[in-house]
């Protein structure tokens, strides 16, 4: 049985890992912040909330604008590999 | 003369092979946004095949051709490609019959493998990249993405657990559309490759390209056109397996597998270490299904596509193996390759005439 340093390089074995695991929680964490600044947004705004409503509307769209921009990483890594 | 129809004929195999890569896999991008009800099937699998048609032009690094690092490339000819392609096709079909998602191109490598044993030999096949290229990222992918998208679903349960269900659904639908758009993309980037791979490798092999060309405009178009093609036509029976035989999803679930999925592939590629679409997607949404209760996972559905992911390389193999064993029984001519073209069609005629008879037990309009 060949160790597994022989057959894969182990480097890329853990930054795989360590890449895979940021980028797929950084997607889930980052689209539900705008879903929650969409949602509470909505619900501030029937309230009165001025104030709350601009701030959980600036969170929606930031969060939105960060998905947006790894979409477009992800499309550069299709184009550069 | 001969040598011009064996070229025609792996062209053709190899488009044959594209075809059915594209609708073996469209369940990798669209199950689980028709299971949630984020697009209508028809809709969903139309967005499939463009995005895919347009993945195919982003990149053309043919470089690293087919079973690169796997089997020895010089002793690779226009016989061991048609033996991988007819592996990797009927292969395909068999996993596609039993509604099985399986990498399409652990088949192709696996329909190469068997055709060059056949051939030259075990010689021919270099085993650390067996292990490296195809075991290791084999059992590395689904772990991953299951332990990623299980991780994922229960960070979004709880950041929008306590909004109202509507507006946080319809979200996650249209995150849906967003990440399988990504992954339509990425699929037709890496898998039409293959196809251009297989036909520039054919083209050189018989003098009609110098060695190092890059693919002509026709083998793109056609390769392209080809996995769109299969992508629009919908594996429906791996779809239904994929988007609701595994785990009856919500939205959340279905954008955390399909989102966290692209981008562990996305990410993998990144660093230069391609995992299955296949088997990424797959295990992203068994992770969705078992974080949310281990028993909502079908785990008899899920064990039968393991064991078609363990059997893909071998059986595969086996078939490209007897079909250059066939193809050589009547030389090295193009008189073997007719003569198994033509009998492996006139086999999935008859296969699609007695499905045909019996009616499809799963369309569209069931999503």
């Amino acid at each position: 049985m060949l160790p597994l340093a022989e057959i894969v390089d182990v480097g890329d074995l853990v930054n795989v890992v360590w890449t895979s695991v940021v980028a797929g929680l950084g997607v889930c964490v980052v689209f539900s912040l705008a879903i929650v600044g969409f949602a509470r947004a909505t619900d501030t705004r029937r309230e009165g909330g001025g104030v709350m409503t601009a701030a959980y509307v600036a969170l929606a769209l930031i969060s939105f604008a960060a998905v947006l921009a790894l979409v477009v990483f992800g499309v550069i890594v299709m184009t550069s590999k | 003369m001969d040598s011009e129809i064996i070229l025609i004929i792996v062209v053709a195999t190899a488009l044959a092979f594209d075809f059915t890569n594209g609708f073996h896999d469209t369940a990798n991008v669209v199950a689980t946004s028709i299971s949630t009800r984020a697009m209508p099937p028809k809709i969903a699998v139309g967005y499939a095949a463009v995005l895919n048609f347009f993945g195919a032009f982003l990149s053309l690094e043919v470089a690293a051709t087919i079973a690169s690092g796997i089997v020895e490339a010089d002793l690779i000819t226009p016989l061991i490609v048609f033996g991988g392609l007819i592996g990797a096709i009927a292969w395909n079909l068999v996993t596609w019959y039993f509604g099985l998602p399986s990498s399409s191109s652990h088949a192709l490598i696996g329909g190469v493998v068997g055709a060059a044993l056949v051939a030259a030999g075990p010689d021919a096949v270099i085993g650390d990249g067996l292990l490296g290229k195809v075991a290791v990222p084999a059992i590395l992918a689904p772990t991953l993405a299951f332990a990623v998208a299980g991780l994922g679903i229960l960070i979004v349960y709880r950041m929008v657990g306590r909004l109202h269900p509507g507006p946080v659904s319809r979200g996650f639908r249209f995150g849906q559309v967003i990440s399988g758009g990504l992954l339509a993309l990425a699929h037709g980037t890496n898998d039409a490759q293959k196809t251009m791979g297989v036909i520039t490798l054919a083209l050189i092999a018989n003098g009609e390209l110098g060695a190092g060309a890059e693919p002509p405009f026709w083998v793109v178009v056609s390769a392209a056109s080809a996995i769109a093609l299969g992508t629009y036509f919908g594996g429906w029976r791996i779809i239904k397996t994929m988007g609701s035989r595994i785990i009856k999803m919500d939205p959340a679930q279905g954008f955390a597998a399909q989102g966290s999925g692209a981008a562990v592939i996305l990410a993998a590629t990144h660093v230069g270490f391609p995992l299955s679409t296949t088997h990424t997607i797959s295990g992203a949404v068994m992770g969705a299904g078992a974080a949310k209760r281990v028993s909502a996972v079908r785990w008899g559905v899920a064990g039968n596509i393991v064991i078609a992911w363990i059997l893909t390389l071998p059986a595969a193999a086996g078939i490209g193996a007897l079909t250059y064993g066939v193809t050589r029984i009547f030389g090295t001519g193009a008189l073997g390759p007719i003569i198994v073209s033509a009998a492996l069609v006139a086999v999935i005629v008859v296969v699609f005439a007695r499905r045909l008879q019996q009616g499809s037990p799963i369309t569209a309009a069931e999503g």
